[in-house]
């Protein structure tokens, strides 16, 4: 698959999940990679520019095994960005669909 | 490969870069290692899941990686969509004396920059209106510097979606007068073509992308590239470090005293060098060289590796471990030569003749001026005199 299209719908999934509630880094890793084949490594980039483009904030949670855990949040800003980038995945893929199927 | 060389290597990998994603990056790989040994998986297993390192850090985008300490941060951006975006614009120079370009496109969006010399002495800064492109250009000055910061901010999908169906590419001119004394730029995803400039130092790093250099003087110049070729003609630079991870680098008619040039994944040419130090290493591509080169380094571990000197070097080290190894003198006055190889033929000649291995193991011929150095492990060495 092209890697780009492919890491436009991770970012999208990332924010996906993130809107259904918070979720620390190895957590969105193990679900994702669960559907689709995406070293975890890929995932903490698109998180990383998701956080410099303040679609997400981060807060540590003292856990009982290890280091704390930074979980992550989605923002507002990040709420409207994934609603208008979820509406044109859904269109994108509509239409592909009525040309391909 | 078991967990403690794997994070070993990822450390390693990771060094320079952004401390906070380095942490995180760690942390979880380490959860991934412990949650993998709890569900039974073995240690091997759970690195071919992890995937491999060094595809991993080339996917890292060239700005997370740590700037070296003498730059000073960007001002940040004010709000949105408070950019200049009226092109082409101009501004004055007075008390500037660094131009610092950072690029940093979404990640399917890509700008291509190019360095001119300005015909005034302002700056000028020519590219696609906001509107047309989605790319935003902030200038900001401090610190007698000229800030150029270069940001694309529409949606990944938006960008995916627009490159499907129209083919878009974003180039930005940029003009520097001479009164410049540095140019620091670094872009995650785009060309650079820089065009008859003289500064003292120049130092810039494409995280994809390819370079190509005309024209140029600068004392210090230190060019980097992540995914990406490299060509270099009719400049000077005093000190050049030039370093690729995948990519060829062409170089011709280059002047320096000092220059050293490194790719993992691609060959090395160079015509016309003069240069008293020259290191040139290739781990994956053939290397040629041909100039007057007083010290030479050149090698290559599965590539050949082929010099041609027009002056009496003082040494040559040349080798390789898989290719073969050869080193012509154009104007002679002898040497003396180690010739080393496993697996492949020696041939040593001087003047038409055919020179024997002396009784110390070493090739004699002439004058003995210069010291060579050959070695390969599967290749063949050849030197002509």
């Amino acid at each position: 698959m092209n890697t780009q299209l492919k890491k436009g719908a991770l970012e999208l999934c990332v924010l996906a999940l993130l809107s259904k509630g918070d979720k620390y880094g190895y957590e969105l890793t193990e679900v994702i990679s669960k559907e689709m084949s995406t070293a975890p490594g890929t995932l903490y980039l698109i998180l990383k520019r998701l956080k410099d483009d303040e679609y997400v904030d981060t807060y540590l949670v003292e856990s009982d095994s290890g280091p704390a855990r930074k979980y992550y949040k989605m923002t507002e800003k990040g709420f409207s960005s994934y609603r208008e980038q979820k509406e044109e995945w859904l269109q994108f893929v509509k239409a592909v669909e009525r040309i391909i199927v | 490969m078991t967990k403690n060389e794997y994070i070993k290597k990822l450390e390693e990998a990771l060094a320079a870069c952004d401390s906070e994603l380095r942490d995180e990056i760690l942390s979880g790989y380490e959860e991934h290692f412990k949650n993998g040994l709890l569900e039974g998986k073995t240690e091997e297993e759970i690195c071919t899941e992890l995937g491999d390192v060094d595809e991993f850090i080339s996917e890292i985008p060239a700005e997370y990686n740590v700037l070296p300490a003498n730059t000073t941060t960007i001002p940040s951006d004010q709000s949105d969509h408070d950019y200049e975006h009226e092109f082409p614009n101009n501004y004055s120079t007075d008390g500037i004396n660094s131009v610092i370009i950072e690029s940093k496109p979404s990640s399917v969006s890509s700008a291509d920059i190019t360095i001119t010399k300005s015909n005034d002495h302002t700056i000028g800064i020519d590219g696609p209106s906001y509107e047309e492109s989605g790319f935003n250009c902030l200038v900001t000055f401090e610190n007698n510097a000229c800030y150029i910061k270069i940001t694309n901010d529409k949606p990944i999908v938006t960008s995916i979606l627009e490159k499907l169906f129209k083919h878009y590419e974003a180039t930005f001119h940029i003009s520097i007068p001479d009164t410049i004394k540095n140019v620091k730029a670094s872009s995650a995803c785009g060309d650079m073509d820089i065009y008859n400039c003289n500064v003292d130092n120049f130092d810039i790093t494409l995280g994809c992308g390819d370079f190509d250099i005309n024209n140029c003087k600068a004392a210090t110049a230190v060019f980097t590239s992540s995914n990406g070729d490299g060509d270099i003609n009719n400049c000077e630079f005093t000190n050049i470090k030039f370093i690729s991870s995948n990519g060829d680098i062409n170089v011709q008619n280059l002047r320096s005293d000092i220059a050293n040039f490194i790719t993992s994944n691609g060959d090395i040419d160079f015509e016309n060098i003069i240069s008293d130090d020259l290191h040139a290493r290739s781990s994956n591509g053939d290397v040629t060289i041909s100039g007057n080169i007083t010290k030479i380094t050149a090698a290559s571990s599965n590539g050949d590796v082929d010099v041609t000197n027009f002056i009496d070097c003082v040494s040559g080290d040349i080798k390789s471990s898989m290719g073969d190894v050869e080193y012509t003198c154009e104007n002679n006055n002898g040497f003396v030569a180690s010739c080393k190889t496993s697996m492949g033929d020696v041939d040593v000649t001087y003047n038409g003749q055919n020179i024997k291995r002396g009784a110390d193991r070493l090739y004699h011929a002439g004058d003995e001026c210069t010291k060579l150095n050959m070695s390969t492990s599967m290749g063949d060495i050849c030197i002509n005199g």
